[in-house]
Order: C-alpha cells, then structure tokens, then sequence
C-alpha cells in the first residue's frame, strides 16, 4: 500500500505510481514487440497452434495410459486402451459396432434435419417480420425451458415404440434454439444493405432472397454446426425409449453389465464423429463463402 | 432547366417518440432542376439526411408534397440512385455483381433482350472509367475504402437513374481520396446529365460541387439560405483557390455560424 498525503486531491494521481499511465504505456509496447503468444487476438504460429491441440490430447491419453497401465485405478473405473480398443474388434466382429453407428446417426440426421427444414424459414420471418416475431419468440421461449426429456412419455403415447419417438425428441431438443438462433443471424444483416436494395429497386420478397438469405447464409451454416452438436447430445435420452440398438443405447445396456470399456469406446466414438463434422461443416464454410473469411479482408 | 424534376412543398417529418413529438424537417420547400447540383449542409439534426431519405422513398413525409418529375413519391425505386454514407456494397457479391444488382432486379422480372446486354455493357465500361475494371472480381473486404465508393456510385449510375442522392458519401475518407472522388463524381454527373442531391457537414465540398448550397439549421430541422454558386464548370482542384470560390465559401460560412448562434 502507498501511503497517500491526507490532503491529495481524488484526481491528483501522481501518488498512485501504479496505476501512472506512463508505466502502463511501456509494458503495453513491450508484450506487442516481442510478439508475444499471449498477445490479445493477435494471431499465433499456425504450427504452434497445432502443437497446442495435439498437446492437449496426447496429454489427456498419455495420462489414461499411466493411470490404466500403471494400476492406479481400477480397471472397472477406468479400462486400459487395449481393452477399449478389444471391445471395439470385438463389437465390430459381431456386427453390432457399425450397426450402432449407422442408426444413431440416421436418428440424429433425421430429427436435426427435420428441425433445420422448420427452423430456416421460421427463424427467418420472426427474425425480420415483426408480426410472426410476435408469433413465434415468445412460444419459442415458452418451449424452450421445458426439459426435453419429459416428453417421452407423450412421444411414446403418441408416436409408439418405433423410429418416431426417437427422431421427435432429438427434433425437439434442437428446433427451438436453431430457431432462436437463426433469427438472430437474420436480423444482423445490416439494414444498410437492406436500404440499398431498396433504393436499387428491389421488393420485399427479392430483398428476403437477395439480401438477407445470402448475407445471413454463413452465419447460418454456423448455427446448423453448433445444433448439431446439440442434437448428438440428445442421443442417449432418444435412445432411452424402447431401443434396441444404436450408440446411446449400448452405453446404457453397458451400464447394467459394467462395461466400463463399452461406455469408454461410444463415447470416444461419438467425440470423433463430433470432430468429423465439425470439420465438414467448417470446410464447408470455407469454400462456399470465401466473401466471410478473415483472410479475404485487408 | 426548365421544370424542376423535383419538387418539395412544405414537406416536413415528425417523429413521435416517448418524450413527445421531434420535428426533423419542418416546412422544407425546395425544387431542384434537372441537371443541377444541389448539396445541403447543416449541423447534425438539421433534417438534411431526412430529407434525402424521403426522397429516396426510404421514409414518408408527415406533411406535404414531394414530386419527382410531377409524379408524387411513394416507395423507394429505381429510378433515385443512392449513395451511402457508410459503403454499403454487398459483401457476398463481386464488385461487377454490385453494379449489376440493380439491372439484375430487372431482367429476373422481364428480359427485354438486346436492352439488358447493353445496360450490362455500360455497366463493364462504368468500372473501367473509375478505374475498378480490374478488381471487377474482387470482393468489397478486398478494396480501400475509396474504392468501395467508387463501386458504390457506379452501382447508383448503373440503372441510369435521372436523379442521384448522396448522403456524405466521401465523409470517411482521407483528404486526397476524397478529392479525386469529387472530381469523378463532377465528370460522371455531367457526362449523363444526372440531377445530384448531395448532402455534406463539408463547406469546401459543398461549394466546390454544388450550383447550389442549401444551409440548414436544426431544432427544428429547415433551410435557412439557399445559395446560388456561379463558378463556371468544369471545376478543378485550383478552383478552390479562386477568390470568387471563398467568398461564396464565406457566404455559406456565415449562414452556418448565423444559424448556429439562434440568429
């Protein structure tokens, strides 16, 4: 603590040497010249950003290695990589691994895709037409802090025991936010540009096509990746109804017989597969919008 | 100039909002001849970019009457070009897409043939003449900020609008940029005999392009001088050092300082 004088004047700062702008200007100047890697949204080495990430997984394997190998937990706590990876030879020998894969993905792609068919055109007109905004935000929101997984009493009563169900849940579970979303990314289509168009002659309808819809595009590619991942992370409660196969369901199953390197492996597989389309999604966006990219601007 | 191409009568805005109404434009009476140069300058909350937006249709006069050509104005169209303030190219689109947004509007609507070929063609021979022709793919993110400006008023020039409306559109750019892009305007307004209504907080800039200068006070928004500047076109940089120049930049000076002071 500096001591101050009683009489300092409370805009008088020279008695409070550490917070003198002087000092604050001079260790600003030197971070940005040694460009430093903690540097505030500067840019990094890209091979440095790559040895980051790897860094982070081989830390996170390296220390399930020593923990499983080494005997320090229990193997019912945590499996060995060869056990997890026995399993999965295992379960693919049997035709059971693949067979899980492909259905939960066709259940999560169907419910997703089903919410994206509703969640486009919807989140579009309450983004930019105050009449259906006043329809649809605060339903949406009425919606939207339910807890998805009381439905599936309801589902089953009306959708029974099949396919449906499942495919309903995980639409529900992402529809409302994609809607949400979606309205917003439409609505940050600068109203300058909407302007523009208008002066240039365009109507209503060409300015929803022409502006908006293209403008927003990007920003809703992201939204489209971002639901997905939600809708992968409704898998296991969809998979709760009367299944008999699928990716959340043998975690379940495995539960109930301790098969901790099944649970293990499903679960790796479905960070994989999130990575994967992730990936997909954002190279996607790369090519089709070169207009949006970092790069592109000056 | 003979009719004026348009013509505002007592035209006013008020806007109605929670502490009760503000008059952004009150009684505002100004007829423009075709051809003409008309800039507006005032301090900000004159109305002056009020007004461009009623007759760009972008907003709708609370009183009065607002003709274009005798015909009064209601929606936004065609045939007003507009150039904003801040560039609004469309960022998804190629600077030769930009240009041709306007006429593309049109052919998706009914293709007249031959027509829509030569207006594209004027469009490509547009963007040579300010220089863009060969960033004709590039994206808006990829130009200056002068550049951007320039496709923006070649986009407004593209339909060949009688009248173009310009809402302090060199305002953010530099010193020299801003006036070559005076002098292109000039060149381009003249060459197809466009109506130009150009608002400014820029006397110099005022002076220099204008056949007039229309000051503006706010509070409520309404001209209090119209100025009439005789400089003989064409005009160039050293026009702005002639005598006759800053006397009438003196004349429009004081009628700010005048309007500022309640007077």
């Amino acid at each position: 603590m500096v001591s101050l004088p009683e009489s300092v004047a409370l805009d008088d700062i020279r008695f409070l040497p550490a917070l003198s702008p002087k000092l604050h200007l001079r260790r600003g100047a030197c971070s940005v010249r040694r460009a430093s890697l903690f540097a505030l949204r500067e840019p990094i080495p890209r091979h440095v950003a790559i040895a980051v990430t790897v860094g982070v997984f081989a830390t996170l394997l390296a220390a399930w290695v020593v923990l499983s190998y080494g005997g320090f937990v229990r193997p019912l706590f945590l499996p060995t990589p060869t056990a997890v990876v026995q399993r999965a030879i295992a379960l693919y020998q049997q035709e059971i691994l693949i067979r899980d894969i492909w259905i939960s993905n066709f259940r999560v792609f169907s419910g997703f895709l089903m919410a994206v068919v509703v969640a486009i055109p919807l989140g579009m007109l309450a983004g930019n037409l105050r009449i259906f905004a006043a329809a649809v935000n605060p339903f949406m929101g009425f919606i939207r802090y339910m807890p998805v997984p009381a439905f599936i009493p309801l589902l089953v009563l009306y959708a029974g025991i099949d396919e449906a169900p499942k495919i309903l849940l995980i639409f529900i579970g992402t529809v409302v936010q994609m809607t949400i979303m979606v309205g917003d990314v439409t609505r940050q289509v600068q109203a300058d540009l909407i302007r523009a168009a208008l002066v240039l002659g365009a109507n209503s309808r060409e300015i929803f096509r022409k502006v908006i819809w293209r403008g927003s595009l990007p920003g809703i590619v992201d939204v489209l990746r971002i639901n997905l991942g939600f809708a992968w992370t409704y898998l296991v409660v969809a998979e709760l109804v009367a299944a008999s196969e699928g990716m959340g369901f043998r975690i379940l199953r495995s539960q109930r017989f301790m098969q901790t390197d099944t649970i293990f492996l499903y679960i790796l597989l479905i960070g994989m597969l999130g990575i994967l389309f992730d990936l997909a999604f954002r190279l996607a966006h790369r090519f089709a919008f070169p207009w949006a990219q970092e790069q592109v601007r000056r | 100039m003979s009719r004026p191409i348009l013509q505002a009568t007592e035209v006013s805005r008020v806007y109605n909002s929670g502490a009760g109404a503000v008059v952004a434009l009150e009684a505002m009476n100004l007829s423009v001849h075709a051809g003409q140069v008309v800039c507006l300058i005032g301090s900000s909350g004159c109305g002056k970019s009020t007004f461009l937006s009623l007759v760009a249709g972008l907003d709708v006069p609370s009183t009065g009457s607002l003709l274009l050509d005798g015909v009064p104005l209601l929606d936004p169209g065609a045939d007003r070009g507009m150039v904003f303030q801040r560039d609004s190219l469309f960022p998804w689109l190629s600077v030769r897409e930009n240009v041709r947004f306007g006429l593309s509007l049109r052919e998706t609507r009914r293709t007249h043939g031959g027509l829509m070929g030569r207006l594209y063609a004027h469009c490509d021979e547009l963007l040579e003449q300010v220089g863009l022709w060969t960033f004709r793919d590039s994206y808006p993110a990829q130009l200056s900020g002068g550049m951007r400006q320039r496709a923006s008023i070649v986009r407004a020039l593209a339909t060949r609008p009688p009248i173009l409306l310009m809402d302090e559109p060199f305002g953010a750019l530099d010193a020299q940029t801003r006036e070559e892009m005076q002098l292109l305007m000039l060149k381009l307004c003249a060459e197809y005999g466009t109506t130009v209504i150009f608002v400014t907080h820029d006397v110099e800039e005022a002076v220099f392009l204008g056949d007039r200068v229309v000051v503006m006070r706010p509070r409520p928004g309404r001209v209090v001088a119209d100025i009439t500047v005789p400089v003989s076109r064409p005009r160039d940089r050293r026009t702005k050092l002639s005598q006759e120049f800053q006397a009438i930049r003196g004349r429009v000076l004081d009628q700010l300082y005048d309007s500022m002071n309640g007077t």
